[in-house]
């Protein structure tokens, strides 16, 4: 199995469909990882059940693994569970080589008996076979499922000193029959220790050093070199070249530092175990006092616990980097600030648009505002400052009658502000939806499951038209006068119009003639005090329209957070509270 | 549509007839070794160039398997020239292969009778060529292969020895009546050299001894080696090595395997049992009767084993090459197509809008242009004071506009007057941005959608290319666009301007009748002659609303439609016979070609980068089943007495 995730199609990767004789592939990958939930494991032990609850996620939020993927997915997740259930005392020991290396006759060696057809035609083992203790026979047969099929060979024996070995008999490596090779790859990958076994011929096979130093992992190798009594002699010479040739590998013997390498005759062990005449056996004495008492119970258990640890190390790489997990993280963390920033840079353009908006309707709103405020104002100023503001309002008039409504100006202006703004925010929406895709896009996420998020229909609501309607309203009739003010302010006017009555009553007792000029200085000065004061009073009643307008920006602000930066919010959150996975042994950061 | 010269390169036709060399016969030709030496030629050289090709361009190739292309150069090159030129009369040569301890080395040795390559229980001891046989003979075979050279096997203690040569060894004599031998590398070592070595090997071999052992004969490695061996040498000797009495059953096995395999080679097989213990790395003479017999024969039937090799080499690995040739020519086509799209996509979102900006047809600087040219030219004294009233006229009709509360609508921004020019540049220059942007965004999408949508090799590679692009964001595109339009009007617009400006001058100048007949004809109206000038500019040139003295001119035009029925018939001959002055179209001409080319600048800096990665794979087309199918006729009839 590739200790490197991203290289992992690599490895066993391309399993073939079952063929319609197999035996039903691994349960399918199912939905809801409940499924997954192991009642007889704590949670937190079971690595296979985290990791298919992190993909589920993964795929939920950004769309990864791909739909191409799953199958590998489930599949290595399905190893690792049936795994991580195993009880740990046992090994599977598989043979690995070349056709006619003899690997069959090695494993009928060991056994002492025929368990698999041996035969001088090339590539003749096409199915695997077992040899395994009756006590362990569940055991192997559980954890070759998916492998095996009813006609392959399964040898149960008694010998207790081969009890903590399950022996596999594997086709060849590197025939011209694919299918072997995917056998072979197939059996490898619930492997825990390898018989590389190699003659003189084929210890220099670039197929397999190639498949030593990528598919191996953490799985132990012991070589065997075999048929040392024909062709070629064995030398020391070529001891040396195949370690030499192998250092680089990074191969990890059972125990101790060296890889353990025995040179053996299979074919004459068999025969001086059946009983028929053979010849030299070299070290084959030595590599079956290796597998029955240096590979005791300690060892084996120790052997077994770190391949256990070790599968659940590569698996996590494997999923984390086929759900593009640091990926997205990062994806994330770019984010949230950025979307701020995209939300700053669209109040500004609101502000903007509202300014240039409201240059026209100022005038219209302040004068509105002037004439609630002189509602309540009664007297000659009142009604001087309705009389001028009627005649404004004539043009306003004008103005209402070109945008042809009737009363409900505030609605109408509230429309029109919509309209004007509508444009800007769309726009800034639609760059905001793009370049989030652009950005998932760029990482290799699936972006649509985040933009399905942000919400769809690019008109807003009715509610915001109704509250910008509301906010003119609220500023326009804001201002009210009280009576003592309306009071103070009429009582210049009306000092004066009883000064000019008194001054007409006086003449008329006095029989005089009332002086045209003293009417007109009257009348003049009456209205230079009304024009005054009305300049000074209304301006300060106008007040700024500046606070409603920074109301109203702040409601289109909150609406676009509420569009654009919520969504984002909340789709990060949900993001960092992926993985990493509870009894794991690493959180899965930034290696790929 | 015309492409703009140079930034856009131009749709090439599809090509798909072939074409034929210029000093090619036209099909079929006249016959004969000329022919036949000319076309190989010619297929080579496009069978080279279309290596090359692949090799040049690996992200549009990687998928596509290509080794047809090698073994038809190496049989063009290597097997069919040399020998047509020669007449059949090179030495054979037999090439040993096999792989990692076979044997190999030691048969080689022992049918010499002394031990003259370096054979080992390591493997891989032979890395290079050995050449077996007489000097004279080596030569000739070398001589006929200009890549190779002959050097002796000393040389082979240097480092760095050289590839393709063949290392003769020293007392490497073989008797004259045995072909010329070469021993190769092992096919299946862990050292790649060693096992691309053996295809030089193939070049120069008329027959392949492929030698075996139980333990290999179905190996992978060797299986794919003479699937490609066998499609260049048509007679195989296969060397059963190493065997033993129980091995019967595996040497069945192999002939039948083998003979189902290959069916169209001839065949002769050899049993050489395994000798333990011997001292001297040779075999027994004995032992290798038979097949020093059968490699006499191949030395005494030369020319016939030479003219149906190649023969045969030509049906098969002509067929390869056939095929690999039409891949290689239909993936060219699917770029091109690719290319064609994602060109038709710019074209469509941005060069497009970016030509069809409003402003390119609004050439106010012009109008205003002839304004400055003609009004004082048809002025008259009093025109002049009326021209004054009417201009303070407008201000004080902008500035009451302005003060009323309704004079915001019809003035846009109250109290200043807005140049038409600077409107018409940012509206243009808003738009510009927008286009830019979305050109941008789409061309990822559209990329996106087609990787996705059809799955394609070519689609999927490039989309991952675009996305590694460093892309400008639409900001800095908008800021150099911004930037890049002031600095360029300055530069390109200002002589178009001021060039039509001297050519009004001098037509007035040359026409002062003309002028004279206006002022004449404008009696009543030369007293406007700010609004005649206007009316003028309106004839010649369209005009948009603006400012106030333009809107005097947009008012003016209703205005003058309406009068025009009044108007005396001489006025409007005039202004008709000045519009359809040649200068003042091409003047026009002149400005929206200029400002377009402005705009389409700043849409390079977002094709330029993806453009580079729209490279078309150039390779002249070629049918080249139908060449193969013609050298096989060729060698029939030139060789033909042989086979």
């Amino acid at each position: 199995m590739s200790s490197d995730p991203a290289l992992a199609t690599a490895g066993p990767a391309q399993v073939m469909a079952p063929a319609p004789g197999d035996p039903p592939a691994l349960p399918p990958f199912p939905e809801d990882a409940e499924a997954f939930s192991e009642p007889d494991l704590p949670p937190g032990l079971s690595l296979a059940a985290d990791l298919a609850r992190l993909v589920v996620q993964c795929r939920r939020l950004w769309g990864r693994p791909s739909p191409g993927r799953e199958a590998e997915v489930s599949r290595r997740l399905g190893l690792l569970r049936q795994r991580e259930k195993s009880i740990s005392d046992c090994l599977i020991v598989v043979m690995l080589g070349g056709t006619k290396v003899g690997k069959t006759t090695l494993v009928n060696a060991l056994a002492g008996r025929e368990i698999g057809e041996a035969s001088a035609r090339a590539c003749y083992t096409r199915r695997p076979a077992v040899f395994v203790h009756r006590r362990r026979e569940g055991l192997a047969r559980t954890r070759l499922a998916g492998i095996l099929r009813e006609d392959d060979t399964f040898v149960v024996h008694d010998e207790e000193a081969l009890e903590r070995i399950i022996l596999v008999d594997t086709p060849d490596l590197d025939g011209i029959e694919a299918v072997h090779r995917e056998v072979f790859r197939q059996v490898l990958e619930r492997a825990d220790l390898a018989l590389s076994v190699v003659t003189t011929q084929k210890y220099d096979s670039h197929i397999l050093y190639e498949i030593l130093g990528r598919e191996m992992g953490f799985r132990r190798v012991v070589f065997v070199f075999n048929r040392i009594d024909e062709g070629i002699p064995f030398s020391e010479k070529v001891r040396q070249d195949l370690l030499a040739k192998v250092a680089p590998l990074g191969l990890k013997p059972p125990a101790g530092e060296e890889l353990p390498l025995f040179t053996i005759s299979a074919r004459n062990a068999l025969s001086g175990k059946t009983g028929a005449p053979g010849g030299p056996t070299g070290q084959f004495a030595a590599l079956e006092a290796f597998l029955r008492e240096r590979l005791d119970q300690a060892l084996v258990k120790r052997i077994s616990e770190e391949n256990v640890a070790a599968m659940r190390r590569e698996t996590e790489a494997f999923v984390a980097g086929v759900c593009r997990l640091a990926e997205a993280r990062a994806f994330a963390a770019d984010l949230l600030p950025w979307a701020e920033s995209q939300l700053a840079d669209c109040r500004a353009a609101l502000g903007q648009a509202m300014d240039k908006a409201f240059r026209g309707l100022t005038p219209e709103i302040l004068r509105r505002r002037e004439a609630a405020a002189a509602e309540g104002l009664g007297g000659p100023f009142g009604l001087y400052v309705r009389l001028s503001l009627a005649v404004d309002a004539m043009a306003g008039r004008f103005q209402l009658f070109l945008s042809g409504s009737g009363t409900d100006l505030e609605g109408v202006m509230a429309q029109r502000l919509l309209l004007e703004l509508q444009p800007v925010l769309e726009e800034h929406f639609r760059r905001f939806r793009r370049t989030v895709a652009e950005r998932a896009d760029r990482a290799d996420l699936d972006g649509s499951l985040l933009l399905g998020r942000l919400t769809d229909g690019e008109t807003l609501p009715a509610s915001v038209r109704v509250s910008i309607q509301d906010q003119i309203s609220e500023f326009v009739l804001e201002p009210k006068t009280s009576g003592g003010e309306g009071l103070l302010l009429n009582l210049l006017p009306l000092a004066i119009i009883l000064l000019l009555v008194r001054y007409f009553v006086v003449s008329l007792l006095a029989a005089h003639e009332p002086g045209a000029g003293m009417f007109l200085g009257g009348g003049i000065l009456l209205w230079l005090v009304c024009h005054l004061q009305a300049s000074f009073w209304l301006k300060r009643k106008g007040g700024s329209l500046e606070p409603a307008v920074r109301k109203i920006v702040d409601l289109f602000g909150d609406e676009i957070r509420r569009r654009m930066v919520e969504p984002v919010r909340d789709w990060t959150a949900d993001v960092s509270r992926v993985g990493p996975v509870a009894g794991s042994v690493a959180p899965p950061g930034g290696d790929k | 549509m015309k492409p703009q010269p140079g930034l856009l390169p131009a749709f090439a036709a599809e090509e798909d007839a072939p074409e034929r060399g210029a000093e090619l016969p036209s099909f079929p030709g006249p016959g004969g070794r000329e022919e036949l030496l000319g076309r190989a030629d010619d297929l080579a050289r496009w069978v080279e160039v279309a290596i090359a090709t692949a090799k040049g361009a690996p992200a549009r190739f990687a998928d596509l398997d290509l080794t047809g292309l090698e073994l038809g150069l190496l049989l063009l090159r290597d097997r069919l020239l040399p020998e047509a030129r020669a007449d059949l009369e090179l030495p054979v040569v037999g090439v040993f292969c096999g792989g990692t301890n076979v044997g190999k080395s030691t048969l080689v040795n022992s049918l010499v009778g002394e031990v003259v390559t370096e054979s080992g229980s390591t493997a891989s001891k032979t890395k290079r060529l050995i050449g077996i046989g007489s000097p004279e003979r080596l030569r000739q075979v070398v001589q006929a292969h200009p890549a190779f050279a002959l050097l002796p096997a000393s040389e082979l203690k240097n480092p760095d020895t050289r590839r393709h040569a063949v290392y003769r060894p020293e007392h490497a004599d073989l008797p004259g009546d045995l072909p010329v031998l070469l021993d190769t590398p092992d096919i299946d070592s862990s050292d790649t050299r060693c096992r691309d070595a053996t295809r030089y090997g193939l070049a120069m071999a008329d027959f392949v001894v492929w030698v075996t052992t139980q333990q290999k004969y179905k190996d992978e490695s060797g299986i794919k080696f003479l699937n490609e061996a066998m499609a260049l040498a048509r007679c195989r000797f296969d060397v059963f090595n190493q065997a033993l009495p129980r091995h019967a059953e595996a040497l069945e096995d192999m002939m039948r395997d083998y003979g189902e395999r290959w069916p169209e080679n001839e065949r002769a097989i050899f049993r050489i049992a395994e000798r333990t213990g011997i001292t001297d790395g040779l075999l027994p003479p004995a032992d290798l009767d038979p097949l020093r017999e059968k490699l006499r024969e191949a030395q005494a039937d030369r020319r016939r084993l030479k003219g149906q090799a190649i023969r045969h080499g030509l049906a098969q690995a002509g067929n390869r090459l056939g095929q690999a040739a039409k891949a290689m020519v239909r993936r060219q086509r699917e770029w091109r197509r690719v290319i064609a799209s994602m060109n038709q996509r710019f074209e469509a979102s941005l060069f497009d809008p970016l030509r069809r900006l409003p402003g390119h047809e609004a050439p106010f600087e012009l109008q205003a242009a002839i304004m400055r040219v003609l009004g004082p030219r048809i002025q008259t004294p009093v025109s002049d004071l009326v021209s004054q009233i009417n201009r303070s006229a407008g201000e004080a009709l902008s500035w009451t506009l302005s003060k009323l509360p309704f004079g915001g609508w019809l003035g846009g921004a109250g109290g200043e007057t807005p140049d038409p020019v600077d409107r018409r540049d940012q509206a243009d220059l808003r738009q510009a941005r927008q286009v830019l942007e979305d050109a941008r965004f789409d061309l990822l999408e559209f990329a996106r959608g087609k990787a996705e949508g059809s799955g394609h090799p070519l689609w999927v590679k490039f989309h991952q290319e675009l996305k590694a692009l460093d892309l400008p964001t639409p900001e800095s595109l908008g800021g150099r666009l911004d930037a890049h339009f002031r600095e360029s009007s300055q530069r390109m617009l200002l002589p178009v301007i001021v060039k039509f400006e001297s050519e009004l001058e001098r037509f007035c100048d040359d026409n002062p009748s003309l002028i004279t007949a206006m002022k004449a004809v404008v009696p009543g109206f030369s007293a406007l002659a700010g609004l005649a000038a206007a009316i003028l500019s309106i004839h010649t040139l369209t005009i948009l609303p603006g400012a106030s003295e333009y809107i005097l001119g947009g008012l003016a035009l209703p205005v003058f439609e309406h009068l025009k029925g009044l108007l005396p018939e001489n006025l409007l001959k005039l202004s008709e016979s000045l519009a359809n002055e040649p200068f003042i179209q091409k003047a026009r001409e002149d400005f929206g070609k200029t400002r377009r080319a402005i705009f389409l600048t700043a849409a390079d800096w977002l094709y330029q980068p993806v453009g580079r990665l729209l490279t078309p794979i150039d390779l002249r087309g070629k049918d080249v089943a139908l060449e193969v199918t013609r050298l096989q006729d060729l060698w029939k009839e030139v060789f033909g007495d042989v086979l």
